[in-house]
């Protein structure tokens, strides 16, 4: 069912505009006429027309100008212009024609042609737009799929990039880290030996000492930068380390209980409220991973509340169209518009250096994905962050 | 040789890392360890054709033969050799070979410091000088 079309006419002459008027009425369609030229562009804001019919000449203002105006306007500027002219010369209609408009009607005008040229521009005006919503349609899958595909694929080669990269970082921190300690052993036999060559030049006594202060701690940095990268080869580990998804039903409830428990010390060192919403819910998949996936939440609504006056955690669960929704929702400060969609991007990281390695999201985005399922997150009003877990239920 | 005095213990380094190789012969071998490094697991087996080791300690994955293989190797030969297999792709598959061929631990690289390293070699000697021992007082006791 199409809706009535709409046509505005604009010309000077009042004779000219009832008959038009009664016409397109006759055939079906919505009206709206007016002698005054100027006041076209507020009546198309108004009357939203599908078509404009204009005269060409007017003494105010032209109607070529008017076409300008309309096809200058964003709003506008695909509804098809029909001119009325009593101009015979090839140059107006050229003119007409340039300034965007799609058909010209001769005056004196045939009722017959008059309706043809209305109904014909109108039918190739609702054709074009909905061709171009569905393009629009299939642009906007298009993108979302791709958008998809790059992510998989992305954390496809991640992984494989992971399993390489851990090996190889592995291997080569093995030997520094070695080596460390074993200096670290040396320095015990060395340490005594230095003040016992001491005393001969004060300066180089001032030198031995420095060195005697300062190795301790040189040592423990070494040892502290090797710990670190091994922290990030160990949660890498979570990409490459792809046993299969276990596909034993189990109780999202009893996750998310298992997930605040092990949170329980971070929970009440902070002062956090913890509200739960949850009945016993089956899904298919691992357990563990999904404590996993909860954990990471729970643990980034918490850092997100550091400087929260009264800090809440809630945690939802509640089945709804065959699927179960896990959610967790922070009182913190929200995630920044600009960042919100690098989140899931590995090593993306908005907590101190050191911290955080940039992998929890990603690797829960993985997890879930591979459970068949989705993870999302939005703002909440009035501050704080939802994520939220949609998973199909067990049958 | 009279049972009091103490023999060094002999250590096999096998990995195709020449810097785990000297790394680890450096820091055993400071601690009083006769330490000799091979690159791969059938280097390895020519230098136990040839000398005796109380403990391997080896990688996993390495050109020619590889960890588990010289493990497998061992445990037929050598079964009072202990070994100690260290890696830095750790899998589900790759532990439960060590365990099941007997291996005295599995160390994950980067090491987290040398100790875990130490404390396997010691015990393992333990074990090898305990044996010893009563080995020893067997030969000394009359029938």
């Amino acid at each position: 069912m199409f809706s009535q079309s709409k046509v505005l006419v604009i010309d000077d002459d009042q004779s000219t505009l009832d008959i038009l008027k009664f016409n397109l009425e006759k055939m079906g369609y919505a009206c709206v006429i007016s002698d005054k030229p100027k006041l076209t562009m507020d009546l198309a804001q108004k009357f939203d027309p599908d078509l404009f019919i204009l005269d060409l000449i007017m003494p105010e203002i032209s109607g070529i100008q008017l076409c300008h105006d309309i096809k200058a306007n964003p709003l506008f500027k695909d509804r098809p212009v029909i001119f009325l002219t009593a101009a015979e010369q090839e140059s107006d209609k050229l003119q007409a024609f340039e300034s965007g408009a799609v058909d010209y009607i001769q005056k004196p005008f045939k009722v017959g042609e008059l309706k043809v040229r209305i109904k014909n521009q109108l039918e190739l005006y609702r054709n074009t737009k909905k061709l171009s919503e569905l393009c629009n349609d299939m642009e906007r899958l298009a993108e979302q799929r791709a958008k998809q595909l790059f992510h998989a694929d992305r954390l496809a080669t991640i992984g494989i990039l992971a399993a390489g990269v851990a090996h190889e970082i592995n291997n080569t921190t093995a030997f520094i880290n070695g080596n460390v300690c074993t200096f670290d052993t040396f320095w015990k036999t060395i340490e005594p030996c230095l003040m016992a060559n001491a005393g001969k030049d004060k300066e180089q006594d001032e030198r031995l000492k420095f060195i005697i202060n300062e190795t301790p701690k040189l040592i423990e940095c070494m040892k502290e930068g090797v710990k670190r990268i091994s922290r990030i080869v160990e949660v890498l580990r979570a990409f490459y380390r792809k046993e299969e998804v276990a596909k034993i039903p189990f109780n999202l409830k009893k996750c998310i209980d298992m997930s605040l428990q092990m949170c329980g010390k971070m929970i009440r060192d902070r002062q956090i409220t913890v509200k739960t919403e949850a009945k016993d819910t089956y899904v298919i998949g691992s357990a563990q991973q999904m404590e996993q996936v909860i954990v990471n939440l729970v643990v980034n609504g918490i850092d997100a509340m550091e400087k929260s006056q009264d800090p809440s955690l809630t945690v939802k669960l509640y089945s709804e169209n065959n699927q179960a929704h896990v959610e967790v929702i922070d009182t913190g400060t929200g995630i920044p518009d600009d960042i919100i969609k690098k989140i899931w991007d590995p090593f993306f990281t908005t907590k101190e250096t050191g911290k955080g390695t940039g992998l929890g999201l990603a690797i829960a985005r993985s997890i879930v994905n591979d459970h068949g399922g989705e993870i999302t997150v939005a703002n909440c009003h009035g501050g704080g962050a939802k994520f939220k877990i949609t998973l199909s239920l067990a049958k | 040789m009279d049972g009091t005095e103490k023999s060094k213990a002999c250590i096999l380094v096998v990995d195709d890392e020449k810097n785990i190789q000297e790394t680890l012969s450096r820091h055993f071998r400071f601690l009083g360890y006769d330490v000799d490094t091979v690159d791969n697991g059938s280097l390895a087996l020519d230098a136990l054709a040839k000398k005796r080791y109380e403990v391997v300690i080896t990688d996993i994955s390495m050109p020619v033969m590889d960890g588990i293989q010289l493990l497998r190797a061992i445990r037929k030969e050598y079964p009072m050799v202990h070994c100690i297999i260290m890696t830095g792709y750790v899998t589900m598959e790759n532990i439960l070979s060590c365990m099941r061929l007997g291996a005295d631990t599995c160390i994950y690289k980067p090491f987290e410091d040398l100790k875990e390293m130490e404390e396997a070699v010691e015990s393992a000697v333990a074990y090898i000088d305990r044996w010893q021992k009563k080995l020893k007082t067997l030969l000394r006791m009359k029938p």
